[in-house]
């Protein structure tokens, strides 16, 4: 009997984990017979299969270590296929999330899955496997497994607790803000400006007098005095670029979705303070803020007006009212300053906001002007509503308008906007018992869902008929 | 009761009051109104049983977690489903439909598919006032497996002229894909006779 050599063990043991990842790869065949989640599979069997490659060509016990943990990590590829693209992810939120992607994101795959957690996100995947490729297989460029991949595979992740929702799923309209307000905040960088702002920043902050005397106090040599206040800066900075990110994001939303971006965020806005000053970690600006900007970017882009003016047809009356009077609730909310005392009560923030103040309008340009034709707008909101507000009231999808054989789809957006218009309704409706109203609003988040994937396959299945001529 | 032909299917899909209109949506080609006739496709979602997890199917008991022994499949365009020989599976038509009060309709195989074995619903009548997607209860009585796709033309509704009726609010309003009921679960007048015809139910 040989001596145990810790070498074989390590290697036997990469390849029974490898094997048996292989094989859990293998068990999602049923469900995903291609799409991204069938790339992803073919990316990571491909990652396993250059492990196996490599795992006979070394001694190195290290190197073996690596494979165990490049195989760990590449086992967190299961979490994100759960249920991924199956019956426990609405068929229209994928279409309508392809259909944003498809013009943002051009050559991008999408991978949409459900989480256990109350939390919308979209990641970019492939920053993740390149750099496993590069560190772990010190695989090249030119190395086929990076070769093949894709653009961009978005991870997008929505609370499952939520699948039916399509309501509050706007919220991946600030989702996709994201990437769009890091564009911003990184060219804006590059620019001599830049630098020339962080020395302004520097300035405020020195001649700030709270910050001024914490400076003086422990701040003790020069070398700890600036230490410091290259610390205050940088977090400063910080405190600027997640107000940016996250209030550029919001204007993406309504952009995207119009007004029912707003609606969507009133979850998560009203269930925490309206005040609360951004804080470490996260740095999130106040809600009253956020809901502020974007109830005023509503009321800019004309869709109250539009709400105001439409047309309704009769008995239809108390959507118009029910959803001015969330207006009015808004624009209470809005007229008070409390976060604004917030803001001014930490010297450090009041500074970052400042230079918020300044850039904040040429975010939201640069992200009118990415989104361009992406963005919905009140017109087409004014013309369709009512249509579609009209069919929901019957209990028929918000999926297309005119009148019968002229019928052509609604876009999209108008089939949520008509939907929360409907709810918003049904929540305003005290003669309803609270499990009445319940009820009413799931049906309304069904009809919402079977119109957006009908409108989608529509326009799909014209767009067909076109190019057949 | 009278079938109703192409003139009134038109007249009823473009019906200015929303609750006499009939809506079937969507209607993806002007072509599927035929004669006297409405032809449907096939939709996206699809339940199947795993016999594995059910002893039998008893009306006389009540049903309970029912998803232990439905199967959900859900597919893309293009995809096929395999219906095999004397296998039963549901399915659902693409198209939503609502029928006005004044509008009866019952779902029947076209009968293409008929020669291939293919059944599509056994339980045919559609209520005045109905609103969903109508399940169909799909079996392969032929001797060779069928691939179904989403999109296929595999129904007609008939339509016919009802009178006095009251609106359908079953468990299949509002549906918006199959419904896979079981036979212990009860609408409220089957529950008002339960103990005439039922054994007594223990454990």
């Amino acid at each position: 009997m040989n001596p145990f050599n810790e070498e074989e063990f390590l290697r036997d043991k990469a390849r029974a984990l490898s094997s048996g990842l292989f094989i859990r790869l293998d068990e999602f065949v049923n469900d995903f017979p291609g799409g991204a989640p069938g790339d992803l599979i073919t990316l990571v069997k491909s990652f396993l299969k250059e492990i196996d490659s490599q795992l006979d060509s070394t001694s190195n016990k290290k190197v073996l270590w690596g494979y165990f943990y490049l195989i760990e990590e590449l086992s967190r590829s299961l979490d994100w296929l759960d249920n991924a693209h199956t019956a426990q992810t609405p068929r229209g939120l994928v279409q309508l999330l392809e259909e944003i992607a498809s013009t943002l994101h051009p050559d991008s795959k999408l991978l949409v899955a459900p989480t256990r957690e109350i939390n919308y996100s979209i990641i970019d995947l492939i920053p993740y496997y390149i750099e496993l490729a590069e560190d772990s297989l010190s695989a090249k460029s030119s190395h086929p497994l990076l070769a093949s991949l894709p653009k961009q595979l978005y991870l997008v992740r929505f609370p499952r607790v939520e699948r039916e929702n399509i309501l509050n799923h706007a919220t991946f309209g600030h989702e996709f803000g994201h990437p769009i307000a890091d564009e911003f905040i990184e060219a804006q960088e590059q620019k001599p400006e830049y630098a020339r702002r962080l020395e302004r920043l520097a300035q405020s902050i020195q001649s700030d007098d709270d910050l001024k005397l914490e400076l003086e106090e422990e701040g003790g040599d020069e070398v700890t005095r600036s230490k410091l206040l290259t610390g205050l800066v940088d977090q400063a900075r910080e405190i600027y670029r997640r107000a940016l990110e996250e209030l550029a994001s919001d204007c993406v939303g309504v952009c995207l979705f119009g007004p029912s971006a707003l609606f969507a965020s009133l979850d998560s806005h009203l269930q925490s303070s309206l005040d609360e000053a951004p804080s470490d970690p996260e740095y999130y600006p106040p809600s009253r803020f956020r809901l502020r900007l974007m109830t005023q970017m509503v009321r800019d882009q004309g869709y109250i007006d539009a709400m105001t003016a439409m047309s309704l047809p009769p008995g239809l009356e108390d959507v118009r009212a029910a959803v001015l009077n969330l207006f009015r609730y808004l624009d209470g909310i809005a007229a008070n300053t409390a976060d604004e005392d917030s803001l001014q009560n930490d010297p450090l923030v009041r500074i970052a906001y400042d230079w918020v103040r300044e850039t904040l309008s040429q975010a939201i340009q640069h992200a009118k002007d990415r989104l361009s034709s992406m963005c919905y707008s009140s017109s087409v909101a004014q013309s369709e509503l009512p249509t579609l507000l009209e069919r929901i009231a019957v209990d028929v999808p918000p999926n297309e308008v005119g009148q019968w054989p002229k019928l052509r789809p609604a876009n999209w957006r108008s089939a949520i906007l008509a939907s929360w218009l409907t709810a918003i309704t049904a929540s305003s409706d005290t003669a309803r018992t609270a499990a009445e109203r319940a009820k009413r609003i799931k049906t309304i988040q069904k009809l919402a869902l079977k119109g957006i994937e009908y409108a989608l396959l529509q326009r799909k299945y014209l767009n067909f008929k076109q190019h057949q001529g | 009761m009278s079938v109703i032909g192409k003139g009134g299917i038109d007249e009823l899909l473009s019906a200015p009051d929303p609750q006499n209109r009939l809506f079937i949506t969507p209607m993806l080609h002007p072509m599927q109104v035929g004669g006297a006739s409405i032809d449907v496709r096939l939709g996206f979602d699809f339940v199947t049983v795993k016999r594995g997890n059910i002893g039998l199917l008893d009306s006389a008991k009540p049903v309970g977690q029912r998803e232990r022994f439905r199967t959900s499949h859900h597919l893309n365009i293009k995809e096929g489903f395999y219906l095999h020989p004397n296998e039963m599976a549901l399915g659902s038509t693409l198209e939503y439909i609502r029928l006005p009060l004044s509008v009866a309709a019952y779902v029947t195989s076209r009968s293409k598919w008929g020669r291939l074995g293919l059944v599509i619903a056994t339980a045919t009548a559609i209520h005045p006032g109905f609103a969903g997607t109508i399940t169909l209860e799909l079996v392969n009585h032929g001797n060779v497996p069928i691939v179904l796709y989403p999109g296929d033309r595999l129904a007609q509704l008939i339509l016919n002229d009802a009178r006095q009726a009251v609106a359908y609010s079953g468990p299949l309003a509002k549906q918006t894909g199959p419904y896979p009921a079981a036979p212990g679960e009860t609408t409220q007048a089957d529950d008002d006779d339960r103990e005439f015809w039922y054994p007594p139910q223990t454990g």
